[in-house]
């Protein structure tokens, strides 16, 4: 499917995926893995994360050799007025993983929050970049 | 108070997800030919208002309508994801697509009271009931 094909077609749900059982967190409630684009130019590796919910103050990004983890934490505070009466997705945190390739520089990763989109920018080390060489 | 409330989270979900399995919900009653999936919603009770909470990561503002009349609310709109150029994708969860869904709620809403607010990728939408759909205790002579 092209990705206009993809633009026009009716939306549906995606069920959250619990995550599945890897030692137990700290803190309760419970976790689920964000829907994750992860895509590459020249310059970069671009990781996106769906993380509704999640005040930009509340994620985590940790790298740990080259594991890039993320965990994010929804506040239920906003909830303390309100008496649930129906619910057709669940409310939790959310948990991802992922092991960088080397031609990531770690030391140049940005990360932003918009509209629960979480946006990861991994920079390439130079020596990565293709470069053209010029025959002379 | 806060772990008391995951829990609720949680069984309220369970109970859900059960309840799903049935076919008649007296939440959706007759609904309307806009009537899709997306966004899925969790819809909550404050004082005579409901509030209707969907999760919309990544739509823009302009991208989502909210509509009432009556007891029926819809929530259309376009999710668009723009990758770049020149990207090359590694790995693509994330979906785009239009989505369009009507429900209606118990009772008339006062639709000029009706705030409806973005936020962290969440859409509320608090429906107040409408003064003259509330009932009136009558005085006994």
């Amino acid at each position: 499917m092209t990705s206009t094909e993809q633009a026009n077609s009716e939306l549906e749900v995606q069920n959250k995926q619990e995550l599945a059982d890897n030692g137990e967190p700290t803190r309760q409630g419970r976790f689920y893995t964000p829907l994750t684009d992860i895509h590459e130019t020249d310059e970069a590796l671009t990781v996106v994360m769906e993380i509704p919910g999640v005040a930009k103050n509340d994620v985590d990004i940790k790298l740990e050799k080259s594991v890039l983890s993320v965990e994010a934490r929804i506040s239920l505070n906003t909830y303390s007025e309100l008496k649930p009466l129906y619910s057709e997705y669940g409310v939790g945190n959310y948990t991802r993983k992922f092991q960088l390739p080397n031609v990531v520089d770690q030391e140049g990763i940005v990360a932003s929050v918009d509209d629960g989109v979480l946006t990861l920018t991994l920079p390439k080390v130079v020596e990565a970049t293709p470069r053209t060489i010029e025959i002379h | 108070m806060v772990n008391s409330l995951a829990r609720a989270f949680d069984m309220l979900l369970d109970l859900q997800q059960s309840m799903d399995r049935t076919p008649t919900q007296s939440w959706w009653g007759s609904s309307t030919a806009g009537r899709g999936a997306f966004p899925p919603v969790n819809i909550f009770s404050a004082e005579d208002s409901v509030v209707v909470v969907a999760e919309l990561p990544g739509v823009k503002a302009g991208d989502v309508e909210v509509q009432v009349h009556k007891d029926q609310v819809r929530i259309s709109g376009r999710k668009t994801i723009d990758y770049g150029e020149s990207a090359s994708l590694h790995r693509r969860e994330r979906r785009e697509g239009a989505f369009d869904r009507t429900f209606s709620v118990p009772f008339d809403v006062d639709v000029d009271r009706v705030e409806a607010k973005r936020q962290q990728g969440l859409l509320a939408i608090r429906l107040p009931r409408s003064e003259a759909d509330k009932p009136r205790a009558v005085t006994i002579a």
